[in-house]
């Protein structure tokens, strides 16, 4: 019993220490002018924290040149609402609350993966599982005010309860996910399928519903917030025309992309985002697989913009890809770690001044 | 049966949403804009300033016409 506690107790103070050593990173690459928290806020940060201050707007953004038609409906309530108690609470600012919150569901995040593990019955090498999750180059969202955290907490959470046979606590996190990103019912419904097969008893039909109709919940609740607020309760998903996104079917904007020689570096992404997904199906990371195919085949249906955030920085994919980082041999892990450590700082840099792909 | 009454209930609450929400009560500049994709983002912008314009404009008539007949 000791020697867990002192391990539980030795790989919290590591994580603490990594999250110190990366604020320090952000500290000291920031433009000196700003606060880390300002520093850190880049691309569509600047919607949450807008909707954490002011609420949802009314209209759109009728001024100006590039946002115009823009609107913070878009972005789901459950990160924004999160900031404003906690802000009210702490009376910190918007900015430094949900920088503090994610740095807190960071580790969460990285329990919650090593829990996955186990219970898939795998046994990653724990400290270098820690240390590759931290100097993962693209986890920039997860120490930024993104909704990423929340959103990754909540799906990883609702996996392994429904592993467990805790329906009712899945349903419960499939609801708060679908009200913290627009993934969120989708991959209620992932979750709903998978069990549905996975599960063949006489309750799975029963078990599978509630999934997906607590997952709709959340939803709904949104739906009905934007109808009284806006007009139309389906405003975050007919906003999306004023950032240039289209519904077409999957893989009809990813052909049209390469045909026409446009957001090339934004469909090679999505390319390997297949090859990806497929090689996690081929691994025997089936729902994790699948889950992130769902995710690629719903972002992509209206455009490969933000394809790398959502399916490379997505929390199945950073579990999967540290999972065979740490099964590597002792001479590779290093090299990694030191070719990691280099691609985590430029990443960084490129982050906080405002790199456009990185959006 | 507890658990099929609250499933059941959440779904015709899910279903009642989105029948709401799909019933718009926006303006024909939101509609062509956001719903139709017939018209661009600098044109819906400009149709929004107007009926923003007419709106003041109609709004300080009827003041007019109100403080005239001394109507509250």
């Amino acid at each position: 019993m000791n020697i867990i506690k002192t391990k539980n107790a030795k790989t919290f103070i590591f994580v603490f220490l990594f999250l110190f050593v990366n604020f320090s990173l952000y500290r000291f690459m920031s433009p000196h002018t700003e606060s880390v928290a300002i520093a850190a806020c880049q691309w569509d940060c600047a919607w949450y924290m807008g909707i954490a201050k002011n609420g949802y707007s009314e209209h759109a953004i009728t001024e100006g040149g590039e946002k115009l038609g823009q609107a913070n409906w878009a972005f789901f309530p459950a990160y924004p609402v999160l900031v404003t108690i906690f802000s009210y609470v702490t009376h910190f600012t918007y900015h430094t609350s949900g920088l503090i919150l994610n740095y807190a569901l960071w580790p969460l995040l990285i329990l919650l993966c090593l829990k996955n593990l186990a219970l898939k019955k795998l046994q990653p090498k724990t400290m270098w599982f820690i240390v590759f999750a931290m100097l993962y180059p693209l986890n920039i969202w997860y120490f930024s005010q993104y909704s990423e955290p929340l959103y990754g907490v909540l799906l990883l959470s609702s996996i392994i309860f429904l592993k467990e046979n805790k329906i009712t606590l899945a349903a419960l996190t499939c609801c708060a996910m679908s009200l913290a990103r627009p993934t969120g019912f989708v991959m209620a419904i992932g979750l709903a399928l998978w069990w549905f097969c996975h599960n063949k008893n006489r309750n799975s039909v029963r078990d599978s519903l509630l999934l997906v109709a607590a997952g709709g919940l959340g939803l709904s609740l949104f739906v009905l917030y934007l109808s009284a607020k806006v007009g139309d309760g389906f405003a975050f998903s007919h906003v999306q025309i004023a950032w240039g996104r289209e519904f077409k079917i999957f893989p009809l904007h990813i052909i049209d992309n390469l045909y026409v020689h446009q957001h090339l570096t934004a469909t090679y992404i999505a390319l390997a985002a297949i090859i990806l997904s497929c090689a996690m199906v081929i691994y025997g990371w089936r729902l994790e697989g699948f889950l992130v195919a769902l995710t690629l085949v719903l972002a992509c249906s209206t455009g490969v913009k933000s394809i790398g955030r959502l399916i490379f920085a997505n929390p199945l994919t950073i579990e999967f890809l540290v999972y065979l980082a740490t099964s590597t041999g002792k001479t590779y892990r290093y090299v990694l770690f030191f070719l990691l450590v280099c691609l985590h700082v430029t990443v960084i840099y490129f982050w906080l001044h405002g790199l456009k792909i990185l959006a | 049966m507890k658990k099929n009454i609250i499933i059941f209930f959440m779904l015709v609450f899910d279903v009642y949403a989105f029948i709401h929400g799909k019933i718009y009560h926006v303006s024909a500049a939101y509609e062509d804009f956001y719903i139709k994709h017939a018209i661009s983002a600098e044109q819906y912008a400009a149709r929004i300033r107007v009926e923003e314009k007419n709106a003041q404009h109609s709004y300080s008539k009827e003041t007019m016409y109100r403080s005239k007949l001394f109507l509250p």
